[in-house]
């Protein structure tokens, strides 16, 4: 009863708002999860807005797919469809960042045995059981996320090119950002192409004893390294050890694996590193094993955190742009790179701004919707702003009453 | 521009192409003496490949060089094997990328343009010449050496930055590609009845080599043979622990291709509490080709596995090879030596 509750706002939503669909969306496939069930309905076709709209205020679905491919037949099965090319595709979800709020605001629980804990859940429960989880997107995740976007388009503008408008940035309508690229050449490439682009944005396999090394000269061995002005991962790796070398906390550098000897030297060369400058890679003192240690830990900051296989798997189907996400009810919006800093998606993710609803919440966290502030609340009815109304229903945290 | 005698080296070029269709020679022309000399030079090419897995190059007879090129061409295709269309493929390019390593920037830059890619000369103390990067990914795939990977490139604004030498060892891989797609277009080709002869000698002589590397068939399954990471996924499963779609895949079509059947990865599937049977034959027999688009799935290689986080590190064996299967072949072949 609850679900049909919010099927009849997610029905209204449809019916009002302008819907973007995908570039060339006759050629791509349509997939849709209907509420309360787990079973994709897949291989739908249409041939312009008005033909989907249609269909999704009639069905009025949990979540709207579209593939990242394009085909000839795309309403063939997976076999006889004829693959022509694929966005681009990359996801970025607080899921899959190692950020310390999660300990605070996620929980899971086994459906069969009721074991729980905070945190992220085990895939499947000791006594074999479904989990579920209850995850929220805090601030902390948020900005987290932002980050990896941020280090995301660098790439995808400096170094590999790309103009400006064949980019667009997604918030996914839950943890993360989706980043969709639409560009004729990069369209064809394969999955093993694309996973050399996979590798690039996360420098796997990158070579730093190629980049930092010792070369023996007649006035003895001397230390070649990367400059912060290099194009690509040169530049990148040396703008991150250089962002070390001014700003490493001591704990930071004891994890690096740095003796106590080598952090002092470090920090004592930090006031001569007030005016911006180069690495100073023959530092005396610190050998070629320290800056390949240091140049390490600047790695695994510079490295972007995408979901690998969203990205490598060409026929994948991915989040429709303003739709809603049946589990929060919030859109799927478009931010303007330039606006990303100051974007929050719990207010401008909101679909529902207007209204309220009277609802029996069985347990929240303290949460933040529509610039409100709102909770804890444990067995309790209140009377609250429909999209946090609708969020904690959608979450299957509360029941209309 | 490219000259006579750059086209007698490049003979895949279009500038060669050009001065090949200008004499308007037809397959039966071949029988006539006037072209013993190129037929001759023909076999000459496919033997040298299948013997020596190179072709070698002959300045004398610019000639006969540039005519004898889309002949092995026609040859091969007559042959119809796999194994000689390859061979032949890779040793043409092998051939190629020998000669192209001596030429300036400006000769391998038209010899790129003459092939459609888009070249420009680098600004860069280093590399000559920088790529487009989706030309480059499309021909770096093969090439499996650290430093071909896109990640330890110089990329910038869409271009990566090579040397004259990658340039040329690139284009050796696109020439490769070109070749078994030239031959394949020939194929169902009808000679006249005096090459038939030279078709058949080379038939006979690849079919030696053939022979000894053919792959023996796989017998029983050793688990001790298993690849790091398909032991970890392996006893991961065994013990009920969680694995991720792609793991789950990874290992499927592993065990398929070592030879596990259907019913016994279902059977090991199922006996973990939270499979179902059904939804479980299904997947697998998906991955094993026998439901969907009828593709057979290979596991995915090393590279792959690496870049998914699948990986849990390499042992000494793992050095040597670039796919789990080989490992596994590799370690079983070991044992049975052994024993």
């Amino acid at each position: 009863m609850s679900l049909d509750v919010v099927r009849g706002y997610f029905r209204e939503y449809y019916s009002s708002s302008k819907l973007s669909p995908p570039r060339d969306m006759e050629k791509r496939e349509f997939g849709f999860l209907a509420f309360g069930k787990n079973i994709m309905l897949r291989h739908r076709t249409f041939r312009d807005l008005n033909e989907l709209r249609g269909f999704i205020v009639r069905r009025v679905p949990a979540h709207v797919y579209h593939s990242a491919a394009y085909y000839t037949h795309p309403s063939e099965d997976m076999g006889g469809k004829g693959w022509v090319g694929a966005s681009l595709i990359f996801d970025i979800d607080a899921d899959h960042l190692p950020t310390p709020c999660k300990e605070a605001h996620d929980s899971w629980i086994c459906e069969s045995c009721g074991r729980g804990g905070k945190g992220k859940g085990p895939g499947t429960c000791e006594c074999g059981g479904r989990i579920r989880e209850d995850v929220w997107f805090c601030e902390e995740c948020l900005e987290a996320a932002k980050a990896e976007v941020i280090k995301l388009l660098a790439i995808l503008f400096d170094d590999f090119g790309l103009a400006p408008g064949k980019v667009r940035v997604y918030f996914s309508g839950h943890r993360g950002f989706h980043v969709h690229v639409d560009d004729e050449e990069l369209g064809g490439l394969d999955q093993l192409q694309r996973k050399e682009i996979v590798d690039y944005l996360t420098a796997t396999g990158l070579k730093i004893d190629k980049i930092i090394s010792e070369v023996e000269t007649g006035a003895g061995k001397l230390i070649f390294g990367p400059s912060t002005g290099d194009p690509g991962w040169r530049g990148r790796l040396a703008r991150g050890v250089y962002d070390f070398l001014i700003g490493a906390t001591e704990e930071r550098m004891g994890k690096t694996g740095l003796g106590l000897e080598t952090i002092r030297k470090l920090i004592k060369n930090r006031e001569s590193m007030a005016e911006p400058s180069d690495i100073p890679w023959n530092l005396k003192g610190l050998g070629l094993q320290s800056w390949r240690k240091i140049a390490m830990s600047a790695l695994e900051n510079e490295r972007v955190r995408i979901d690998t296989v969203v990205t490598t798997d060409i026929s994948r189907l991915i989040r429709m742009p303003t739709t809603l996400h049946g589990k929060t009810g919030l859109k799927v919006v478009e931010i303007a790179p330039n606006r990303l800093e100051g974007f929050n998606p719990l207010i401008e993710g909101v679909a529902f701004s207007r209204g309220s609803l009277s609802v029996l919440v069985r347990k929240s966290p303290r949460f933040m919707i529509g610039g409100e502030e709102l909770g804890p609340y444990r067995n309790q009815k209140v009377e609250l702003p429909l999209a946090a109304a609708i969020l904690l229903l959608c979450k299957n945290l509360a029941e209309v009453v | 521009m490219l000259s006579k005698s750059d086209c007698a080296k490049y003979p895949f070029t279009k500038r060669a192409a050009e001065l090949v269709k200008s004499l308007e020679i037809e397959p039966k022309d071949l029988a006539s003496s006037d072209f013993s000399e190129v037929v001759g030079r023909a076999e000459e090419r496919i033997r040298e490949a299948i013997e020596l897995r190179m072709v070698g190059y002959r300045l004398e007879n610019v000639n006969v060089e540039i005519l004898s090129f889309p002949v092995a061409l026609m040859l091969v295709a007559a042959i119809g094997s796999n194994y000689v269309t390859r061979r032949y493929a890779l040793a043409e390019s092998r051939r190629i990328y020998e000669l192209m390593k001596f030429e300036n920037g400006g000769k391998i830059a038209a010899i790129a343009e003459d092939l459609g890619w888009d070249i420009e000369p680098a600004d860069h103390p280093f590399y000559d010449l920088t790529l487009r990067l989706s030309s480059y990914l499309r021909n770096m795939a093969l090439l499996h050496e650290d430093r071909w990977k896109l990640v330890n490139r110089v990329v910038k604004n869409g271009r990566v930055y090579l040397t004259r030498v990658e340039i040329a060892r690139l284009l050796s891989e696109e020439i490769r590609e070109y070749l078994i797609r030239r031959i394949t277009e020939h194929e169902g080709i009808r000679l006249p009845r005096e090459l038939e002869n030279v078709v058949e000698r080379i038939r006979r002589l690849a079919m030696g080599y053939e022979a000894e590397t053919t792959m023996e068939e796989l017998p029983e399954i050793v688990v001790d043979a298993f690849s790091p990471c398909m032991q970890r996924l392996y006893g991961l499963m065994l013990s009920g622990g969680h694995l991720s779609h792609i793991e789950r895949f990874a290992l499927v079509s592993f065990l398929l291709n070592v030879g596990m059947k259907v019913d016994e990865i279902v059977r090991l599937f199922v006996s973990l509490s939270d499979f179902d049977d059904r939804l479980t034959r299904y997947q697998v027999e998906h991955i094993a080709g026998k439901r969907g688009s009828g593709t057979r799935y290979s596991p995915p290689n090393c590279k792959t596995l690496i870049t998914h986080n699948i990986c849990p590190g390499r042992d000494e064996i793992c050095g040597r090879v670039k796919h789990p299967i080989q490992y596994y072949l590799t370690k079983r072949r070991a044992r049975k030596g052994g024993a």
